[in-house]
């Protein structure tokens, strides 16, 4: 019943930019997007597009993807452009109709925004398509870890958002089966207003909850039982190291933030 | 016959590129008032197959017919199907969730739209028939008792129904050597009383010892079925597939490689006894009770 949720984005593809880094991945994703918000002329967002076409192309992600990714941003897409083009004040009049006038300076503003978005949207989708979850937040905890001076406890974070990651799709699965056991004593959970729908949810949420708890505790006794004590003094399996791709990355990155900033 | 399964086929997430075919192809009758056993080894589509008798799965190929009619049907009552055949899954102490045990064992019947009154006379009935004192543990959390009475509770539920197929998804999993031996016990006794029960099991000795009828799975498919006797005179067979004979079974081909004569045909406890008193030369009748 709940087999078709796709969890999380990754598409392996295995290519340059599945490789790098993800700590730099995250980097050049900050770069970019302080360039998108710095980028105001026409002119300014060639590089930038560039930079997200090149990306792309590296990362042999099928296009289609990027594209669908953006299917959930149409509606506030749509609801910025047309509250940028009929309220914002401007002077040139390019069309009137009577009852509304399209003038230059918000058209430009509209299409500068929505351009934004979608720009925002697809840099962060070739981060999280192309990096496993997993190794996100490795990333993550490795550059927040600097933050440990200011008892900012980025090592706790990151377990925590890697466990609960690991335990997405185990806990889905879990809930399809006592679904699928309540429906069978003859629980309805599809018909019925919406209160009978929430009540309709206790059979399912409560042995949900009692099943996580355990499950918690199992793997708290388990990382335990294997000294688990926290990141101080935690060596790694797998450790990050910079190779020749990233450091070139980031030199291109670099490039388009003065490319922006001498034509914006 | 009761419920019959026609060319049933099912794959999971078809169209994705996670697609898995389970089962394929499978026709299998289940008749008024017999203990079927579905053997087969992990992944061979056992749980699948058992989850299509009561319409929680519906086939992506063939059809369910409950008592000639196809149940996936426009318009058939779902309910129906529920009513007449409950699902007991594996673990299903998992799926308790109510204040108490009363409350609990009553939501299926409840989901029935029965009486209060007639809910608690099932309840009663049901709670009875698993081994438990309604007095006992009628007004105590589900959560507070013990894994096997958790177990017997969750049994309870699906019984309240008063399904006329009992379906049981390995029911003795994870349960102490007593704790089987009573739970098979309960399943016996419904058996005994009229329910037609069919239950998924990795217990050869259980499937000799309570089966009527035995079907094995290998791969998705239904590769074999008859009684007990006639699988398990496949051992080879079975063996392939990475699947066991009852121990009586292991027992007797030892003997007999050790030059007694043993005889082949033998697959219950009790048969063993009377074949090893015959070779003993005491008289089977008198010690074999």
């Amino acid at each position: 019943m709940l087999n078709n949720v796709t969890l999380g984005q990754y598409y392996p593809t295995n290519s340059t930019v599945h490789r790098m880094d993800p700590r730099m991945k995250i980097v050049l994703l900050v770069l970019f997007i302080v360039a998108v918000f710095m980028a105001k002329t026409l002119l300014a967002f060639i590089p930038v597009v560039a930079f997200v076409f090149i990306a792309a192309k590296l990362s042999k992600l099928p296009p289609m993807l990027l594209i669908k990714g953006l299917k959930p941003l149409r509606i506030i897409l749509i609801i910025t452009f047309v509250m940028n083009l009929f309220f914002l004040q401007g002077e040139t009049v390019l069309l009137d109709l009577g009852f509304l006038t399209i003038k230059k300076e918000p058209l430009f503003t509209a299409c500068l925004y929505a351009a934004r978005l979608i720009l925002l949207v697809m840099g962060s989708s070739i981060l999280t398509l192309t990096t496993a979850p997993v190794t996100l937040t490795d990333g993550l905890e490795r550059l927040l870890s600097p933050l440990r001076v200011i008892r900012f406890p980025a090592h706790e974070m990151a377990m925590m958002m890697t466990i609960a990651l690991r335990f997405i799709p185990t806990l889905l699965e879990e809930a399809d089966k006592i679904m699928k056991a309540q429906t069978a004593r003859g629980a309805d959970f599809e018909s019925g207003n919406l209160i009978a729908r929430a009540k309709a949810m206790i059979p399912l949420l409560v042995p949900l909850f009692v099943s996580a708890f355990r499950r918690a505790g199992d793997l708290a006794m388990a990382m335990e039982a294997r000294c688990y004590h926290g990141g101080e003094g935690r060596t790694r399996l797998h450790v990050l190291k910079l190779q020749k791709r990233d450091y070139l990355a980031l030199l291109c990155s670099c490039a388009l933030i003065a490319l922006v900033v001498i034509v914006r | 016959m009761l419920l019959k399964l026609e060319n049933i086929g099912h794959t999971y997430q078809a169209g994705s590129p996670f697609q898995a075919r389970a089962i394929e192809d499978v026709n299998l009758e289940i008749y008024e008032g017999e203990f079927l056993a579905l053997i087969g080894h992990t992944g061979s589509g056992k749980s699948t197959l058992a989850q299509h008798l009561n319409g929680l799965l519906k086939p992506t190929s063939g059809r369910v017919l409950l008592n000639g009619q196809d149940i996936h049907e426009k318009g058939f009552d779902k309910k129906e199907v529920r009513r007449n055949i409950g699902l007991v899954f594996q673990y299903p102490e998992h799926q308790l969730f109510d204040e108490t045990v009363e409350k609990d064992v009553g939501f299926g019947p409840r989901n029935l739209g029965l009486s209060a009154e007639e809910v608690k006379e099932r309840v009663q009935e049901a709670l009875e028939k698993v081994g438990m004192r309604y007095e006992d543990v009628a007004q105590k959390s589900p959560f507070e008792l013990s894994g096997g009475q958790m177990r017997r509770v969750a049994l309870a539920g699906v019984i309240a129904m008063r399904p006329k197929v009992l379906v049981l998804d390995e029911p003795i999993a994870g349960l102490d050597p007593l704790g089987r031996e009573e739970l098979m016990g309960m399943i016996k006794k419904l058996h005994e009383d009229g329910t037609t029960v069919v239950m998924v099991s990795h217990s050869m000795d259980d499937v000799a010892r309570y089966a009527t009828r035995a079907a094995v799975m290998d791969h998705g498919k239904l590769v074999m079925t008859g009684t007990p006797e006639e699988i398990f005179r496949q051992a080879d067979r079975l063996t392939a597939m990475g699947l066991d004979v009852p121990q009586v079974c292991r027992l007797g081909a030892m003997l007999r490689e050790a030059g007694l004569a043993f005889p082949e045909n033998v697959y219950r406890e009790e048969q063993a006894l009377t074949a090893l008193m015959t070779l003993l030369g005491k008289g089977a009748e008198s010690d074999a009770e």
